[in-house]
């Protein structure tokens, strides 16, 4: 870039320096002995008979060519020696280590990996015999549940077959008991008005009565 | 660029004279984006400054022939001379010492990289390594080329780039340069494919495996050897001559519009010439930089390619 803007300010330069009004260096004394004196000097060499450059464009000059020939393999040698050399060399080793790095990276990633999936493994195992450790609690509570249960109501139910039973019981106690009170308790209101009012006659009927109604009764 | 810049400049003043030359004169315009043996600067700093020439010898020491005349006309003079590229590849050349001794310094203490400019050289030697050499030349062979592809690269980016800067010139479009660097590849692939197989079975790899009668054969396979010879030479050939065109080509355009101003400058069609070409620079300028990275690459890529075919044949 920096170059293009160089370029750029030459060319610019260049055409500013070119816009000198046409005519100017018609009195320009000093240009036209400056131009006497390069044709001067052309024909100076001309005359010498050393050639001025030819126009060819292929033209080849040995002496340049000859020196093109010493500093490039001067330069060859020279960087070869001193900066291809250490250079190449150099890169070599950096892309080796940078090689390495990657594959160590890499090796290392791998058993990361690897490490991860077995803790992965092994986290999902306990995870499993946790779910099977709390299944077998839940299995086992709601056996000690039904059980606990099941005995309960067992219980209740004997005892209250037990209290039935001893209701009963004290019922038939308690009807035995007012049967025998009340047979008694006629027996002798009966005995006390007989003896009050019985007469001979009365026995007389009584017995008489209690005949008739014998066969009465035989013959049911 | 920055050549054409100052040179602009230079036309715009002369074609206030009555004597100026042709903008668009091709030797004119060629002459821009070709070596010198000065640097162009502002007129304020003296215009040109002219290189000292320590070694140049008066007359030329040899002119080489290799007796075609396309070809010989064409070689200059070997004379010692020291021209604005040969200053340029050694700034190049300099500045990447700097930068990757010192890239080396910070990347050998094995910390993450830090900084914008290390981690924009780390990630620039790391594409070659990985998406060029190694690709091309295979994951075995590959790191011992790469300081071979890494210079490459770096050399012609940086020298691409210098075309960019004001006042330099890029060195990589003069075909002494690029064919130089093709050559020094091509000398790569050679050493590469016969050391890997052998002197002998290199060259005789060159012929593609064919199941052939025995007559035929003896007729066809050296046919297809030379064949593929010169294949191997004109791939290297080209590869200097496509760095060389898309420099040089990129740059003369470059010229040429600045040429326009030049052109216009003596009449009205100037105001309106002037910010339309200014506008064009700016974003021709900006594909140079694209291409500059672009040229880089590919040479280095085919470089590997042609490595990758020496030392793996089929």
């Amino acid at each position: 870039m920096k170059l293009a803007r160089l370029v750029l300010c030459l060319v610019i330069a260049c055409g500013i320096g070119s816009l000198r009004p046409v005519g100017a260096y018609g009195e320009d004394v000093e240009a036209k002995i400056a131009h006497a004196e390069s044709e001067l000097a052309k024909a100076a060499d001309t005359d010498s008979g050393q050639p001025t450059t030819s126009a060819d464009p292929l033209s080849i000059d040995p002496d340049l060519a000859i020196w093109t020939a010493v500093v490039f393999v001067v330069l060859l040698v020279v960087l070869k020696k001193f900066a291809w050399g250490p250079i190449i060399q150099s890169l070599e080793t950096r892309e080796q280590t940078i090689a390495n790095h990657i594959a160590e990276a890499q090796r290392n990633h791998e058993e990361a990996k690897r490490l991860l999936a077995q803790y992965e493994r092994k986290l999902a195992q306990a995870a499993n015999e946790v779910r099977e450790l709390m299944e077998e609690a839940r299995r086992d509570a709601e056996h000690a549940k039904q059980a606990i249960l099941a005995e309960g109501k067992a219980g209740a139910e004997a005892e209250r077959a037990r209290a039935l039973h001893d209701i009963e019981a004290a019922a038939d106690q308690a009807m035995e008991s007012l049967a025998e009170r009340s047979a008694q308790l006629a027996i002798d209101l009966a005995g006390k008005i007989l003896q009050a009012r019985l007469s001979k006659e009365d026995h007389t009927r009584l017995i008489q009565e209690a005949m008739a109604k014998f066969p009465a009764t035989s013959a049911n | 660029m920055a050549n054409s810049h100052t040179d602009a400049h230079d036309q715009a003043t002369d074609s206030g004279h009555e004597h100026a030359h042709n903008p668009f004169e091709k030797s004119h315009l060629i002459g821009h984006v070709k070596d010198a043996e000065y640097f162009d600067v502002p007129r304020a700093l003296g215009e040109k400054w002219q290189i000292p020439q320590l070694f140049r010898t008066s007359e030329p020491i040899v002119t080489l022939r290799v007796g075609f005349k396309p070809i010989d006309e064409r070689i200059e003079p070997l004379e010692l001379k020291i021209t604005k590229f040969m200053v340029l590849e050694t700034l190049a050349a300099v500045v990447m010492v700097l930068l990757f001794v010192g890239l080396a310094a910070r990347i050998r203490k094995g910390a993450a990289p830090k900084g914008k400019l290390t981690n924009l050289l780390e990630a620039m030697v790391v594409y070659i390594r990985d998406e060029v050499a190694r690709p091309a030349i295979g994951r075995h062979d590959a790191d011992r080329f790469l300081p071979f592809l890494l210079t490459i690269f770096f050399f012609v980016l940086v020298l691409n780039l210098f075309g960019l800067v004001p006042w330099f010139g890029s060195a990589t479009g003069a075909l002494a340069t690029t064919g130089t660097m093709a050559t020094l590849t091509f000398a790569t692939v050679v050493v590469a494919g016969m050391a890997k197989l052998g002197p002998v079975k290199f060259w005789l790899a060159q012929v593609p495996h064919m199941e052939l009668p025995l007559p035929i054969a003896v007729v066809l396979k050296p046919m297809i050897f030379f064949i593929e010879l010169l294949g191997l030479c004109i791939k290297h050939f080209i590869l200097a001559m496509r760095l060389l065109a898309n420099m040089m080509a990129g740059h003369l355009v470059l010229a040429v519009i600045l040429a326009f101003i030049a052109a216009s400058a003596s009449s009205v069609v100037w105001y309106a010439v002037t910010p339309a070409s200014v506008l064009g620079l700016v974003a021709l300028s900006l594909l140079e930089l694209l291409v500059a990275f672009i040229q880089a690459y590919i040479f280095t890529f085919l470089s590997a390619l042609f490595i990758g075919m020496a030392v793996h044949p089929h």
